[in-house]
């Protein structure tokens, strides 16, 4: 008994839905963020961050407090979760790192082949996880490869065509 | 009756499933688990990282209110606070869709709507299988 107490111990605190008690507390936790006035909520808030609450908007204190309830008793997100989440919100500021995470919604699943007429020639391009295969060698745009078989420079999605493919966004 | 019949009839079972809140039409696990290992949603990907960074935003202290996000990013203040609670989403669905990239059987809204419940309810709500 001691032992698994223990072990439990060192694995860190349970997952949701691992221990019944931790969830029946933090359950009633919840509840009783419900009925609290707002100035209950930035006590509480005072109580949890060691701060004090950035204003004064309801469901905003309810949001931040309920995960901060549930960060204390489970744990947050693991370090590489936090870290993924991180580039990927680095990425939209345009400060990419090695490679780009978040796939261009135009692109099409790894393996299709664009193919595209110029000059009475046909030209096969394959689309690959992480760029574009073009007689043999490897591009990371489609522009590149546009450029290699006109000698001009084009939009490579607008010349294979798929300008038009995932224009909404979320 | 002297030729044989020349059409061969093919058949795959597919089924309709709910993949990022959109019904996909699916082959069956078997061929699905042949196919290249799957990619996450781009548009999800991008909602959470947006979110992501608005709460970095918030927890720095670089904006103070959802009206300096809102401002800033040339959108409302209710489609800040709705989006604003992928960011506030269990950290075991964060994990899950993105870093083992479990499809989500919800549209971002619903999603959206899923972060506020207890952590407890909200894997089984986001996942099915």
């Amino acid at each position: 008994m001691m032992r698994a107490e223990a072990l439990k111990q060192a694995g860190g605190p349970p997952r949701p839905g691992a221990d019944k008690d931790r969830d029946a507390t933090v359950l009633a936790r919840l509840a009783a963020l419900k009925e609290m006035t707002v100035n209950e909520m930035k006590a509480e808030w005072r109580r949890l961050f060691g701060a004090d609450a950035p204003n004064n908007s309801r469901p905003f204190l309810e949001m931040r407090l309920a995960w901060r309830i549930q960060e204390l008793s489970y744990g947050g997100p693991s370090r590489e979760t936090v870290r993924l989440l991180d580039a990927l919100a680095d990425e939209l500021h345009g400060k990419p790192g090695r490679k780009a995470l978040i796939a261009d919604p135009r692109k099409p699943v790894a393996g299709t082949r664009l193919v595209r007429e110029w000059d009475g020639v046909e030209h096969t391009v394959t689309v690959l996880r992480d760029g574009f295969e073009f007689e043999g060698r490897k591009y990371k745009s489609l522009s590149a490869i546009a450029r290699a078989i006109t000698g001009t420079r084009w939009n490579g999605w607008r010349f294979f065509g798929l300008r038009e493919i995932g224009r909404d966004k979320p | 009756m002297s030729s044989a019949p020349e059409t061969i009839r093919v058949v795959i079972p597919l089924a309709v499933k709910r993949r990022n809140g959109r019904p996909r039409i699916l082959p069956p696990a078997n061929i699905e688990a042949a196919s290249e290992g799957a990619t996450p949603d781009p548009r999800l990907l991008r909602a959470i990282a947006r979110a992501w960074d608005w709460r970095r935003r918030l927890d720095r202290g670089e904006a103070a209110t959802l009206k300096d996000v809102a401002v800033a990013e040339g959108v409302t203040v209710p489609f800040i606070s709705r989006f604003l609670r992928l960011a506030y989403l269990s950290p075991e669905v964060l994990e899950h869709l993105l870093i083992h990239r479990c499809p989500c059987v919800l549209s971002l809204d619903r999603l959206a709507a899923a972060a506020l419940a207890p952590w407890v309810e909200q894997r089984d709500t986001v996942f099915d299988e």
